[in-house]
């Protein structure tokens, strides 16, 4: 049994006393009246929404909202944990398929139909969406503790002691990965591998799917303009070869930028379409050119597009618009009470504990810029130095 | 996102935060259901602020939860 769940029109149609229909109050009434989901109707859903499925893997970049609701997972009971997660469509199956077999509540909070990191760093997950959700759910009547766990991911926009002072819930992040929630909910501790961000094949086959569809979308029609439509097929099957290349292979190709290692993917097509010159004569020469320019223009796509679409690496925009970062981490020593909360944020392992306990930036180069650590810092002790030159640039001047 | 103009003191948020998890730690021990209390209680207890009090008590709360043992 996935769970069952209580939507917003159906909260408003019968009793508006009651966050269920027909309930009287107590959690047993509402195992016997609330609708459930068996699993032979999942089965015929998995069919109907293949093609919905299909999109969401190659258009993941596309917003895909599902309704903000409270879903019921198992036989919850008054002392059972609350988690939250975003309306993205594809983030809640994964959620709740994950906490199959776990009594719970979830709250799917609206965020623009986006996932977690994304709609927590671009504004679309905050406060506000959290006390839009609680309110509309009423989930508080249904609980006798007021604990949320939020994705660890969305450390990066929702602040704990924001949301404590004005909704008067705690929250604590949990594990970045759904699957892990069942053990951490079991064991109430977050090991390294719960917090840190993998970057498994898995994962990289799905954002090379996500970055293909995106990179064709956008950028096919302007060679299309200019060496004629019929390139339209072997244009997206190239940046299907680049996106596949520089995905899978990000961790073991040379280069410094994303762009050399998207080279070295399309280094052989380039030797072999030059190489196809013998065999086919001068009068493909011509045609051979325009592959080549084509073949370069889908590894630069690639290679540009990569860092955006992984966890690992930080969005090179800033620095290429800007020519400096925009965020500089610092830690301020006497601030620092060695609580380690930047860590429990960090999704990249950042941090660890020197000498005096206090905590110590030690990895900077592979800082993924998200600003976690400053915002969770419950002594504001990690600042972003770029920020602060400017501060005292403007306090100075 | 509000910033509070008052300045943090670290030995404060530590006070809180250390009790607050231990106090998680004993209540689950005796099974009990823990309360998160008042901040301005917790302020007036500690001899710190408010806003010291409240931050305390959230990172003993996700230490509690998130703790890597």
């Amino acid at each position: 049994m996935r769970g069952s769940e209580t939507t917003l029109e159906q909260n408003a149609g019968g009793n508006k006393q009651r966050p269920y229909d027909g309930a009287n109050g107590s959690v047993g009434a509402l195992d016997a009246t609330a609708p459930r989901e068996g699993r032979e109707v999942q089965t015929s859903n998995f069919l109907r929404e293949l093609p919905k499925r299909l999109f969401q893997i190659v258009f993941r970049v596309v917003p895909y909202p599902t309704r903000p609701r409270l879903i019921r997972i198992g036989n919850p009971g008054r002392r059972s944990p609350v988690l939250v997660t975003t309306n993205y469509d594809l983030t809640v199956r994964r959620v709740r398929r994950a906490l199959d077999g776990v009594d719970c509540w979830l709250l799917v909070a609206p965020a623009g139909g986006v996932d977690v990191w994304c709609a927590a760093s671009g504004g679309r997950f905050t406060i506000e969406s959290i006390i839009s959700i609680l309110k509309t759910t009423r989930i508080g009547e249904l609980v006798d503790h007021r604990r949320l766990i939020l994705p660890q991911l969305c450390a990066t926009g929702i602040n704990l002691f924001e949301l404590r002072r004005r909704t008067g819930w705690a929250g604590v992040f949990g594990p970045v990965q759904a699957e892990d929630v069942p053990e951490y909910l079991r064991t109430r501790r977050k090991p390294e591998a719960m917090m840190r961000v993998p970057f498994a094949l898995r994962e990289r086959l799905e954002m090379a799917i996500a970055m293909w569809g995106s990179l064709t979308l956008r950028y096919t029609l302007f060679p299309c303009i200019v060496f004629g439509w019929r390139i339209a097929p072997g244009f997206a099957l190239l940046l299907a070869l680049m996106c596949l290349g520089v995905s899978l292979g990000c961790f073991v190709l040379p280069g410094k930028t994303f762009v050399q290692k998207a080279g070295f993917v399309a280094l052989p097509v380039i030797v072999g379409l030059i190489g196809s010159l013998v065999f086919l004569g001068q009068g493909a020469a011509l045609p051979i050119v325009e592959w080549t320019v084509l073949v370069g223009l889908a590894a630069f796509l690639a290679g540009t597009a990569f860092p955006s679409y992984s966890p690992l690496w930080a969005c090179g925009y800033s620095k290429l618009f800007y020519g400096a970062s925009d965020l500089r981490l610092a830690i301020r020593e006497e601030q620092c009470i060695g609580c380690k909360i930047c860590d429990l944020v960090c999704p990249v392992e950042c941090f660890a504990p020197g000498e005096n306990r206090k905590m110590l930036f030690v990895n900077p180069d592979i800082c993924v810029g998200c600003g976690a650590c400053v915002i969770q810092c419950p002594t504001d002790a990690i600042i972003n130095q770029v920020a602060e030159d400017h501060r005292l640039q403007t306090a100075c001047g | 996102m509000e910033q509070p103009a008052t300045q943090i003191r670290p030995e404060g948020v530590a006070a809180v935060a250390r009790w607050w998890r231990q106090s998680l730690e004993e209540a689950e021990l005796r099974g009990e259901a823990s309360v998160s209390p008042e901040p301005k209680e917790v302020a007036v207890q500690f001899r710190c602020s408010e806003e010291e009090a409240l931050r305390g008590l959230t990172a003993g709360e996700q230490l509690y939860w998130g703790g890597t043992g």
